[in-house]
């Protein structure tokens, strides 16, 4: 098996040289003219790359930030948003079935992913039902997406509660960006069929707009034991317009979009009466949409003000549960410089409402809930000594019905001791809040039949928030132009983590005969400390070759309080690999080509008993003509099915490899 | 234990030999394909060439023709390196990296990156009726009220222009450069 492994790599490596050696005239289209020869016609004509953008951007903040640009996620062959956070250093990202996903940042790897936040277009789609992200739901015509930006660290103080590993922004083009006719179409092995189209223009000179559609169906996931349950099939289509007035320096964006489809998923469904256990496959119904109003206006003397208003719904029918929700959300920031000083302040309002019904096994209790936030931030950044010391402080103040008051700070201080190096250095606080299943939660799971013993999870509402101290130092340096280092270290101190403790075991009369209870009731009893480090190197050692190589290390560290009887402890510690490495490389050939190469470790997950993995994706494009992007990808090239995250319903699935085609028309 | 840690050796030595020989492959010199500043910062040299200035625009005879970069600065040294050794009708060309929009008041063109979007209006008001060239990296900048703005277009540069915007600072610009750019139009 292992000398399969080997031998596929070698006969891609191989491949790869040969294909590159035999490129001497890559570059030879911009012709040997210097650029400030060439007329301005000419001058038009010239293909760029953008790298230097990006490195832009990541030298001026103080925390550990990655973009995921437009031309990675392209060149990645990802066909998700969340399969694109793989190339993140020191993000995991493990797949459990063909519609679901664990993620995790610096730690706490869960199909959930708890502790994360992640917004689209500045609305969040982190549920306040089980805390997290259903990351099947998440989506958009990825040619669209303009980056995703990556915050690994707290971000409690400009971005609220549960912003406490990290925060995930995706980031769609403006409408002015996305004129024109868009076709996209495909399918493979896996990524069965998928097809979408946009259509962008302007509406006299400055209402821009966009319309897309898209849908997809995918194969489910591969199972020794059982049929494949988690096919997988979604239809997406939305708008955005933006209208910049001539005369004013005002920004209107309004934007929305609607989904409907299903995914196969298996649940153990528990009852009250023998046989008390069995188990559901069944497609759960997927279906929402959300509608968001943006205004953006610059004052005179360079102070900035954002209004912003969404309305998001979303329907989940579930295995034991339905879920239907509402949320409301109302967002004003302000900037204003002053000096060296420019702070930033806003305030924020969110009523979120669900209903939700349940198998007779499973209580959330009362059936509808609406809960309510508000929040309020202050951050000032200081520049000082000509632009080479930034110093930033600030908190966020929040209000919610659950844990009450928040307050979650930050000190931030960034220094360029010299050009091309930026040292930073952060101590932040954030906070994880409860949700309904740690306030209204009753389930039962049958865990021996012979006696009628079941295990109670019970949420009582006695949770409190979990808390981190993050103290965060990175350093970043760009010895020549196509060369760069990014460095980031962090020890967060974890308090009041989630603890499931071990009750005394009380008989329960049911109508069937007594049966005996053994409470698990959802407190907060762990500490946890977690520190590891993240590795990172892009470099250009040709123009039409991009290579970047990260690699990140963690360690998790949970200890329960004194006289707790938790029993979760050891299942969060190994939730997430110790050691991850990404090597890419994107290769521009001749007559058109692209050669996109990504090989990965993953170290071993060892509370999903998963074993560590290295596999592999390629991708080679082919701008046929300059309208017209053919591209063939394949994924986890270097075995025919692994694991990743878990199981569902107690089945281990695992991915297979995939391939696709795929073409892209554009006029 | 012994199989993973040996599929790890197995991947990473793949990858390195991979790389190392990457590496090797001699660079024609002169033919890397530019990167989108290398190209912005033709384009400015281009925009000195084909807009006019009327003298006053300058402190002196002799003043430099200053290329001024507002706030963060995208090109490193693409800029500097481009513009070396060039002139504009006698005078030097200098660049200069500057903070503050009042400080632009000196120079014949300020370019303002991305980062700059929020203060847009301090420039224009701060450069009102003066004949300064404003050039601005994010689209929406010309319908704003400046003078010229970078797009990309697939993987090439192109421009806005807004010439209501350029006529009243009293500069002209040549219909050369006017023809091949998309107008933006002139504010009421």
């Amino acid at each position: 098996m292992r000398e399969i492994r080997v031998r596929h790599t070698v006969a891609i490596v191989v491949a790869l040289l040969a294909v590159v050696r035999s490129s001497p005239g890559v570059a030879e289209e911009t012709g040997s003219r210097p650029l400030k020869a060439l007329s301005v016609d000419e001058l038009m004509q010239v293909e760029v790359t953008s790298v230097g953008k990006k490195a832009q951007h990541l030298a001026e903040a103080a925390a550990a930030v990655y973009v995921i640009t437009q031309e990675d996620i392209r060149r990645s062959g990802a066909t998700t948003l969340v399969e694109a956070l793989r190339l993140v250093p020191g993000v995991h990202v493990g797949r459990m079935s063909a519609d679901d996903w664990a993620v995790g940042i610096r730690g706490f790897s869960s199909r959930l992913s708890r502790s994360m936040l992640v917004l689209i277009d500045g609305r969040s789609v982190y549920t306040p039902l089980f805390a997290g992200v259903y990351w099947q739901v998440q989506d958009t015509l990825l040619e669209d997406v303009d980056r995703i930006e990556v915050i690994r660290g707290p971000g409690g103080t400009l971005w609220g509660a549960n912003a406490v590993t990290g925060v995930v922004n995706i980031i769609t083009k403006s409408a002015a960006d996305t004129h024109g006719q868009l076709v996209v179409g495909g399918g493979g092995s896996e990524e069965r069929a998928f097809g979408g189209a946009r259509q962008g223009g302007v509406v006299g000179d400055d209402l821009h707009y966009r319309v897309y559609g898209k849908a997809f169906d995918r194969d489910g996931a591969f199972s020794r034991n059982t049929r494949d349950f988690d096919g997988w099939h979604m239809g997406q289509g939305g708008f955005r317009t933006d209208w910049t007035p001539p005369s004013g320096p005002d920004h209107v964006t309004l934007q929305g979009d609607y989904y409907d489809g299903a995914a196969g998923e298996r649940a153990v469904r528990t009852t009250i009466d023998p046989p008390s256990i069995g188990v559901s496959i069944r497609d759960v119904d997927l279906s929402g949409g959300n509608v968001l109003g943006r205004w953006e206006h610059a004052f005179a003397g360079g102070s900035g003000a954002a209004l912003q208003l969404y309305y998001d719904r979303t329907n989940r029918r579930d295995v034991n549960f339905l879920e239907d929700r509402d949320t409301f959300d109302l967002d004003f920031q302000h900037r204003v410089p002053l000096g060296v000083h420019e702070f930033i302040w806003g305030l924020g309002y969110r009523v979120s409402s669900g209903r939700a019904e349940t198998i007779p096994s499973l209580v959330l209790a009362p059936s509808r809930r609406t809960n309510h936030l508000v929040s309020g931030f202050l951050q000032d950044e200081v520049v000082l000594l000509d632009d080479r010391l930034h110093l930033i402080a600030g908190s966020k103040l929040e209000w919610n019905d659950y844990s009450g008051v928040e307050v979650q700070p930050n000190v931030r201080a960034l220094v360029i001791p010299a050009p091309g190096h930026v040292v930073w250095a952060a101590i932040s606080r954030a906070v994880r809040t409860p949700s309904r299943v740690e306030q209204d939660l009753e389930a039962d799971t049958l865990t021996d039949p012979s006696t009628r013993t079941f295990a109670r999870l019970i949420g009582d509402g006695r949770f409190k928030s979990e808390k981190v101290l993050a103290y965060e130092l990175g350093y970043r340096v760009q010895p020549q132009r196509d060369l760069s280092f990014d460095i980031a270290t962090f020890y967060n101190a974890y308090q009041d983590l989630l603890s499931a403790e071990l009750g005394t075991p009380f008989a329960e009369p049911a109508p069937s005969g007594t049966r005996t209870i053994i409470p698990v009731t959802l407190r907060n009893r762990l500490r946890g400390d977690v520190y590891g480090i993240e590795l990172a190197v892009e470099a250009t050692p040709t123009e039409w070759c991009r290579l970047s190589a990260s690699y990140a290390y963690l360690e998790v560290e949970l200890s329960p309080d004194p006289g707790s009887r938790d029993v979760i402890a050891h299942s969060e510690e190994g939730a997430s690999p110790h050691n991850q490495v990404v090597l890419r490389s994107l290769l521009d050939l001749p007559y058109h080509l692209e050669l996109d190469t990504t090989l990965r470790y993953v170290d071993n997950v060892p509370a999903q008993s998963v074993g560590d993995y290295v596999n592999a994706d390629l991708r080679l494009g082919w701008h046929a003509t300059p309208n017209l992007e053919i591209s063939l990808v394949g994924q986890n090239l270097l075995e025919g099915h692994h694991a990743e995250f878990g199981s569902q319903g107690g089945v281990p699935l695992e991915i297979q490899r995939g391939v696709y085609g795929k073409a892209v028309w554009r006029w | 234990m012994v199989t993973s840690s040996r599929r790890l050796v197995a991947g990473l030595l793949a990858a390195l030999v991979w790389s190392a020989a990457l590496r090797t492959v001699p660079t024609a010199a002169g033919t890397r394909t530019p990167t989108e500043y290398d190209v912005k910062a033709v384009y400015l040299l281009n925009f000195a060439r084909f807009v006019e200035w009327p003298d006053a625009g300058f402190a002196t005879a002799t003043a430099p023709f200053a290329i001024c970069v507002l706030g963060s600065d995208p090109f490193g040294s693409t800029l500097d390196e481009t513009l070396a050794g060039e002139t504009i009708a006698g005078r030097n060309l200098v660049t200069r990296r500057i903070a503050h929009p009042t400080d632009a008041t000196t120079c014949q063109i300020v370019f303002t990156g991305a980062s700059e979007t929020t203060r847009l209006p301090a420039i224009v008001d701060a450069l009102a009726g003066r004949p300064v060239l404003t050039v601005g990296d994010e689209t929406a900048f010309t319908q704003r009220g400046g003078m010229i703005s970078f797009r990309l277009e697939q993987s090439t540069v192109r421009i806005d222009v807004n010439p209501e915007a350029i006529r009243r600072s009293g500069l002209s610009m040549s219909s050369q450069l006017l023809r091949l750019a998309r107008i933006v139009s002139a504010q009421p």
